[in-house]
C-alpha cells in the first residue's frame, strides 16, 4: 500500500431539496437571485476522509444513512452541496442494478457501449470481451437483451465488466449482494487479485463478514455523519451498537472502565466493548474448564462459559446469548436461548440468576475472544439490549489440530469392501 | 462578469469536440438502437417519410395537379422544403426526451450528459443525409443535374445544428424537469410546419407582412435549401437574413447551453 491519496473527501455535504412539485425545482435552479423553494435534508453531514492507494475500504450504515450518496458522489454522478471530492485514477462502479446498461440491448452490446463510455475504442473492448464474458458466466444469455436478466446475472455482468475495464478505483454498491454464493465468492476472490494490483476498492454491504476479511478499513456513517473510521473490526461493532441504537460515542471511550460491581470479573481484554440498557446487566461472567475459571482450554474437552445476571426490572423471558470470535472479528460459533427455543422465565428487580452454557471445544487452536449479551424482542421485533459484553475474555484453545477449517466435524470413520 | 460564462462555453465546445470518437460509437449504437426488435430494422427510419414523400407526389403531382412554382414541378419545390423540415421534426422530439430515455446512463459514471442531445441529432443526421440523397435523385429523375449551387449545402446544415443544438439543449434539460416541454415541443412544430412556407410559397403573403415570416428562423433554412436546389441563390446574398438568422442561432445556443450547465447538476437528482 502506497501513501498515495487517491479519493480524499473533506467536508462533504449533501443536501437533498425537497421540493412540493418539479416546477419548483426548476424555478430554483433558474432563479438570478437563488431564492429558495426547498426543504433542506441533509444525507451527508460534513464527511472528511482520505483514502490511500490499495486500501480496501468497507463502508457500514444503517439504510439511509447516506452510504450511496456518498458512492455516487465520489464517482461523479451525484453532485455535491458543499465540500470537495477529488479522486486521482479511472473509476469503474456498479451503483445499482440497471445503471449503465441500456435494458433493450444485449449483454454483448452493452459490453461494448460500457466500453466506449469508458473511452476505450471497439478494438480495445474486442481484447476484453473474452474475459468479461468468461466471468459474467451467464452462459447464451449473454445475446439476450439485458431486460429478460435475473438481477444475479445482471449483478454478475456489470461485476464483470467493471473489474475488466483496468479501473484504478471499483467502487461497488450493495449491488454484490444479489449474486448467489459461487459468484460472491468469485468476486472477493477477485477483489482480492485487485488489492494486490493496487487498485483502491470502496465497498458499501451489510455483509460484516466480507468487511472483516476483506477490507483494510472501515468507515461507518449514521446520519450523514462520519462516526468511525479505522479498523475494519470496530467497524463491525460499531455498527452492531447503530444498529440496537445503543450507540452514543462517549460510551465507547468508557467502555472498559466496568461498572460499580464489578468484584469478580475478569475481562482481560482492555478493548472489550460495553453497552446496553442494563435492565438487565451480566455482573460476572467466566469461562470455566474442571471447575477452574481459565483462559486457555484445550482442545476437545467440555467447557463452560458462565454468566450471572442481575435484574433491574421485571423483564420475561430475555434471551442469553455466548458468541465466540477468532481474532480477525469473525463469528465462529454462538449459540443463544432463542435459537435453542427455551423459556428463560419472568425475572423480578434484584434477581440474579447464574446462566450457564456447557459443551465441547471442538475448534481447531488458536486464539478466541468471547462475547457475552442479554437482549429481548421488543413487540415490534427489534433487538433491545439490556447488557451485551463484545469480547470480553480472550482465551486460547491448545491441542493438536488432525482437521482443516475451523471446527473438528469430530467424523466417525469406516471403511469396508463394498 | 461576462468572462466567466464565456469561458464556461468554450470549456463545453471544447469537450464536446474532445469526445468525437466516444460520439461516433454512441451515434451509430443510439441509431442502431431505435429500431431494434422490430424485423425491417433501420428500414423503418426511411419507410415513413419516403411514404408521406410518395402520398405528397400523388395527391399533388397526379391527383391535384398542382400548378408548378417558377416552372418547377410543384412535387420537387415541397421536396426541397420539406426535408429540412422532417429533419427539423425528427430531431427536436427526441433530443427533448433524449436524458429521460438514457437516464441510466446518467446515474452511471461520470458520463458527460450534454452528449446526450448530441446523439440524437446524430443520429437523426444520417437519415437526413439520406433525403439529401434522396432529393438529389428525385431531381435528376426530373431532370435537374446536381451544380456548383450544392456546395452551400453544407453551410446550411451547419446553420441548421448550431441552431438545433441550442433548442435541444434547452427543450432537454427542461423536459427533466418539466414532461410538459415536450408537448410544447410538438406544439411549436406543428405551427412551425404550417408557419414556415413549406407547402406554400411566400408570395402567397401580402407583401408588407412577409417580414413577419422571415423572423422565424426555420425561414432561412428552408430558404436555404430551396435556393440550393431550385432558385440557386448563394446565401451570401441574403446579408440581413444570414445576419439575423445567426444572431438568432447563436443566442439560443448560448442560451440552451448556458441553462443545461445551470440545470445538470439537478439531473441525477430528480431522475
Amino acid at each position: 500500500m502506497s501513501e498515495e491519496i487517491v479519493v480524499s473527501v473533506s467536508n462533504l455535504t449533501k443536501v437533498f431539496h425537497l421540493y412540493n412539485s418539479p416546477l419548483d425545482r426548476l424555478k430554483e435552479g433558474l432563479h438570478p437571485l437563488r431564492k429558495k423553494y426547498h426543504k433542506d435534508f441533509y444525507s451527508l453531514n460534513d464527511v472528511s476522509f482520505d483514502i490511500k492507494k490499495g486500501e480496501t475500504v468497507g463502508i457500514l450504515g444503517k439504510n439511509g444513512a447516506g452510504k450511496s450518496t456518498l458512492l455516487k458522489i465520489i464517482t461523479g454522478v451525484l453532485t455535491e452541496s458543499s465540500g470537495t471530492v477529488t479522486t486521482k485514477g479511472k473509476i469503474a462502479s456498479l451503483l445499482e442494478l440497471g445503471a449503465g446498461f441500456n435494458a433493450e440491448m444485449t449483454g454483448i452490446e452493452n459490453i461494448y457501449l460500457n466500453g466506449t463510455i469508458m473511452n476505450f475504442s471497439r478494438e480495445e473492448m474486442d481484447k476484453k470481451l473474452q474475459g468479461i464474458i468468461e466471468f459474467a458466466d451467464i452462459g447464451e444469455y449473454i445475446d439476450h437483451p439485458v431486460k429478460c436478466y435475473s438481477s444475479g446475472m445482471f449483478a454478475r455482468l456489470a461485476f464483470a465488466v467493471a473489474i475488466n475495464v483496468n479501473a484504478e478505483i471499483l467502487i461497488v454498491d450493495e449491488a454484490l449482494s444479489v449474486g448467489d454464493a459461487a459468484f460472491q465468492m468469485k468476486c472477493f476472490n477477485k477483489f482480492q487479485e485487485l488489492q494486490d494490483s493496487g487498485v483502491t476498492i470502496l465497498f458499501v454491504t451489510h455483509d460484516l463478514e466480507s468487511i472483516i476479511r476483506f477490507c483494510t478499513r472501515g468507515i461507518v456513517l449514521d446520519t450523514g455523519k462520519t462516526v468511525f473510521n479505522s479498523l475494519p473490526k470496530e467497524a463491525v461493532d460499531v455498527f452492531k451498537q447503530i444498529m440496537t441504537g445503543s450507540y452514543s460515542p462517549d460510551k465507547n471511550e468508557a467502555e472498559s472502565d466496568g461498572r460499580e460491581n464489578n468484584t469478580q470479573k475478569i475481562s482481560n481484554n482492555n478493548n472489550a466493548l460495553e453497552y446496553g440498557n442494563n435492565k438487565a446487566s451480566i455482573v460476572d461472567y467466566s469461562l470455566i474448564m474442571d471447575n477452574k475459571p481459565c483462559t486457555v482450554i484445550e482442545n476437545l474437552k467440555d467447557y463452560r462459559v458462565t454468566m450471572q445476571v442481575k435484574f433491574s426490572e421485571e423483564i420475561s423471558n430475555p434471551i442469553f446469548a455466548v458468541s465466540i470470535k477468532d481474532l480477525k472479528g469473525m463469528e465462529i460459533t454462538g449459540v443463544n436461548t432463542h435459537q435453542l427455543k427455551m423459556t428463560t422465565g419472568v425475572f423480578k428487580p434484584n434477581d440474579v440468576i447464574n446462566v450457564n452454557f456447557d459443551q465441547c471445544a471442538n475448534f481447531r487452536s488458536g486464539k478466541y475472544a468471547l462475547s457475552l449479551g442479554c437482549v429481548t424482542y421488543t413487540k415490534s421485533g427489534e433487538i433491545e439490549v439490556f447488557n451485551r459484553l463484545y469480547d470480553v475474555i480472550l482465551f486460547e484453545v491448545i491441542g493438536s489440530n488432525e482437521f482443516c477449517g475451523f471446527y473438528d466435524m469430530q467424523s466417525k470413520l469406516e471403511i469396508t469392501h463394498a | 462578469m461576462l468572462l466567466k460564462p464565456l469561458q464556461h462555453l468554450i470549456y463545453f465546445v471544447k469537450d464536446i469536440y474532445r469526445s468525437k470518437r466516444m460520439l461516433l460509437e454512441l451515434i451509430k449504437n443510439d441509431f442502431r438502437q431505435q429500431y431494434l426488435g422490430s424485423y425491417l430494422g433501420i428500414i423503418w427510419a426511411f419507410i415513413q417519410p419516403i411514404v408521406t414523400i410518395l402520398v405528397f407526389w400523388f395527391v399533388f403531382q397526379v391527383g391535384f395537379k398542382s400548378k408548378p412554382i417558377n416552372d418547377f414541378p410543384f412535387i420537387l419545390w415541397l421536396v426541397a422544403g420539406i426535408v429540412p423540415w422532417f429533419f427539423m421534426a425528427d430531431s427536436w422530439p427526441k433530443t427533448t426526451g433524449s436524458i429521460l430515455e438514457y437516464s441510466f446512463l446518467v446515474k452511471q459514471v461520470m458520463f458527460k450528459i450534454k452528449l446526450l442531445p448530441v446523439i440524437k441529432i446524430g443520429s437523426s443526421i444520417l437519415i437526413h443525409l439520406f433525403f439529401i440523397f434522396f432529393t438529389l435523385m428525385m431531381f435528376w429523375f426530373y431532370g435537374f443535374s446536381p451544380d456548383i449551387y450544392i456546395l452551400q449545402l453544407p453551410y446550411y446544415l451547419f446553420s441548421f445544428i448550431v441552431l438545433l443544438m441550442g433548442v435541444s439543449w434547452l427543450s432537454s434539460a427542461l423536459q427533466v424537469f418539466l414532461k410538459d416541454s415536450l408537448h410544447c415541443v410538438n406544439l411549436i412544430l406543428q405551427l412551425g410546419f404550417w408557419g414556415t412556407p413549406i407547402f406554400w410559397s411566400k408570395s402567397m403573403m401580402p407583401e408588407n407582412i412577409q417580414w413577419l415570416l422571415k423572423l422565424n428562423p426555420m425561414y432561412y433554412i428552408i430558404q436555404g435549401y430551396r435556393d440550393t436546389f431550385i432558385n440557386k441563390v448563394w446565401f451570401w446574398e441574403y446579408t440581413n437574413l444570414s445576419l439575423y438568422f445567426w444572431c438568432f442561432a447563436l443566442i439560443t445556443f448560448v442560451v440552451g447551453a448556458l441553462t443545461f450547465k445551470q440545470l445538470k447538476p439537478h439531473f441525477a437528482d430528480v431522475l
